[in-house]
């Protein structure tokens, strides 16, 4: 049984991870914090205050219902050959307010990544939501809902910005 | 008078004449780099082009129930289109005639009273002012107690099959004629489920910086898919072949863009400034609409109709929406914002009833391709933005070599296709891997006649 200081430990140190993965460029480390079923997805808004609620009915900024989609993502950052990603911005990621529910093993947090690119500034936040589970010892990401609450994007943005 | 809008005459017709080469003989053309970071033509272009212009401003399900508001622009006029309670559409400015307080705030939004937050006048979803707060204690002059305190309506306002166009000017000719023979393209779009078409909840919208007509340009381009795109298309065959190796599942079934490029393609250009590109697609059976193809046939559906519904394909809407079907089936709206910022917002359109398995299918398609969070469309803004970064950038360089593909294909009139359409386009472009680039001088042709004062 883990103790709830323990857990926080665990789930900090999961969060903080990936943070810092993708911060570094440390792409397939990112990518192995993810179970290969896992579900990612940034829902789009439908008005000022709600984000749509069915990826199968309304439109998604991403969905992916495995790890594929993530794996293609990493694929082309690392490719050379994509014009977005000629330059890419340094990226400051910053994950706090961590609330867990131990029996449901989920996690929601605020965050927040600040993006320095061509002399420029720029910044995205919001809420992540989290499904873990334990695989041998460690705490996996079964499902990741990312709200991007400044959703009108200058330009546009990939994985790492979120 | 207090209500007249206007003190001075609009700024005269233009001379552009030495921004352009147009020697349709030796089939030279050329647009001056200044169309594209000139801020004093940016606001000519505001006036003459987008603010004298049908333009679109929504499609109907976006505002379906008596009521319902939906807030956009006309060039840099904000506007607001409202459903009054017996159904009908109508738009206006968005602001209170009184001090010119801006009334709808929200993009979308109900309301059966709308008051203003500054002097409270309210208006109602006719546009009618319901009340005048205290105007019985307020001393008016007769004149102004006889006088319309109502929301100031746009010029025209007319819907094509669920798409809802507004003007300023009332002086236009009808939507019907300034669409002409793009109709036959939009009714491909418009004519995919008999209960009608809708927008799909969850409106994206991004901005880029460069100039709108890297945007119109860019959608009718196929020379830059191989290019632009090849990560797209290398991770989009990589899917097939997982697949078809029985090692995963292709989530998404995305268009295949290589395989597009090696069959016949074609450009029209039209009367108005409007052009389409068409496309042969060897995957069609992939399209979230295939399995509806028989029943739009039984309805009653003409075959052709059919048959173009399964083309790749676009039309640029002079001046300011692209409906798109290749990944899957998009609106672009373009929105200026400057000489060198663009907003863009970007619709997900589907068949209302659609099937829950094409319906899944049409959103991943969309989701993996499109917006400023797909894997297609940021390569394409950051080319946009290179070019702001270079050619742009140099003052020095004021020609570029953009409109030379295709020149000797291209011809007058119809070609095969578009005779068998029964359509008469200006200029038709059609083969093999011509990548057409002659398409664009349509646009630019029209851009420089309504610089200069021209009327539709």
């Amino acid at each position: 049984m883990t103790s709830s200081g323990e857990l926080r430990d665990q789930v900090e140190a999961l969060l903080f991870e990936e943070a810092a993965a993708l911060d570094e460029h440390r792409w397939h480390d990112w990518l192995a914090l993810f179970t290969p079923d896992c579900e990612y997805w940034v829902p789009a808004w439908k008005s000022e205050f709600e984000t749509t609620s069915d990826p199968d009915d309304e439109v998604s900024l991403i969905y992916y219902s495995d790890r594929t989609g993530l794996e293609e993502r990493i694929w082309r950052i690392e490719s050379a050959a994509s014009p977005a990603h000629r330059t890419r911005p340094r990226t400051c990621h910053a994950v706090n307010n961590i609330r867990i529910d131990a029996d449901q093993l989920t996690v929601k947090a605020n965050w927040r990544v600040d993006c320095y690119e061509e002399k420029r500034a720029a910044s995205f936040f919001g809420h992540y939501e989290y499904a873990l589970m334990r695989e041998g010892g460690e705490l996996l990401i079964a499902r990741k809902k990312i709200l991007l609450l400044n959703d009108s994007v200058p330009s546009y943005l990939d994985i790492y910005q979120l | 008078m207090d209500m007249k809008t206007r003190t001075e005459p609009p700024s005269g017709p233009l001379s552009v004449e030495h921004l352009f080469v147009d020697e349709p003989d030796s089939g030279r053309f050329n647009v001056h780099r200044d169309l594209f970071r000139d801020e004093a033509l940016f606001e000519q272009e505001m006036e003459h082009v987008f603010e004298a212009s049908w333009v679109f401003l929504c499609h109907e399900s976006q505002v379906s129930a008596a009521d319902d508001y939906l807030t956009t622009h006309i060039g840099r006029q904000p506007v607001v289109v409202l459903r009054n309670q017996a159904g009908e559409l109508n738009a206006f400015l968005n602001l209170c005639p009184h001090r010119g307080t801006r009334l709808y705030t929200a993009r979308v939004g109900n309301s059966s009273v709308q008051m203003c937050p500054y002097h409270a006048w309210c208006f109602d979803s006719s546009g009618n002012n319901v009340k005048l707060k205290d105007q019985e204690l307020g001393h008016y002059t007769r004149e102004f107690a006889d006088g319309d305190h109502g929301l100031i309506p746009i010029g025209r306002l007319e819907n094509y099959q669920g798409f809802v166009f507004g003007a300023l000017p009332k002086e236009l000719p009808p939507l019907v004629e300034y669409l002409g023979d793009t109709r036959f393209f939009i009714d491909t779009f418009a004519q995919q489920s008999e209960q009608g078409m809708e927008i799909l909840a969850g409106e994206v919208s991004y901005t880029y910086d460069a100039n709108w007509k890297m945007q119109v340009e860019n959608t009718m381009d196929i020379y830059h898919l191989t290019t632009v795109h090849a990560t797209f298309a290398k991770i989009v065959a990589d899917r097939q072949q997982r697949e078809m190796a029985a090692a995963g599942v292709d989530n998404v079934k995305a268009v295949d863009l290589n395989s597009l490029s090696s069959v016949a393609s074609g450009t029209y250009t039209f009367d108005h400034g409007h052009t389409v590109f068409w496309g042969t697609d060897p995957g069609k059976q992939n399209r979230a609409l295939w399995a509806s193809r028989d029943d739009l046939i039984a309805r009653g559906v003409d075959q052709l109709t059919v048959d173009w519904m399964f083309r790749p394909r676009v039309i640029n809407f002079f001046p300011n929406l692209q409906f798109v079907d290749s990944a899957s089936l998009q609106l672009r709206v373009i929105r200026p914002l400057s000489a060198q910022k663009t907003e863009m917002t970007m619709y997900c359109l589907a068949p209302k009833g659609e099937p829950k398995e094409g319906r899944r299918r049409r959103l991943r398609q969309y989701e993996d391709f499109y917006n400023a969070t797909g894997i297609a469309t940021p390569d394409d803004v950051a080319c946009y933005e290179d070019i702001g970064r270079g050619g742009l950038a140099a003052s020095s360089q004021e020609w570029i070599q953009g409109f030379a593909r295709g020149m000797e294909k291209v011809v007058a009139g119809p070609d095969e296709l578009a005779s068998k359409i029964g359509i008469q386009p200006l200029h038709s472009c059609s083969g093999v891997q011509v990548q057409d680039e002659t398409v664009f001088r349509g646009f630019y042709r029209e851009w420089r006649r309504r610089m200069q004062g021209g009327s539709q």
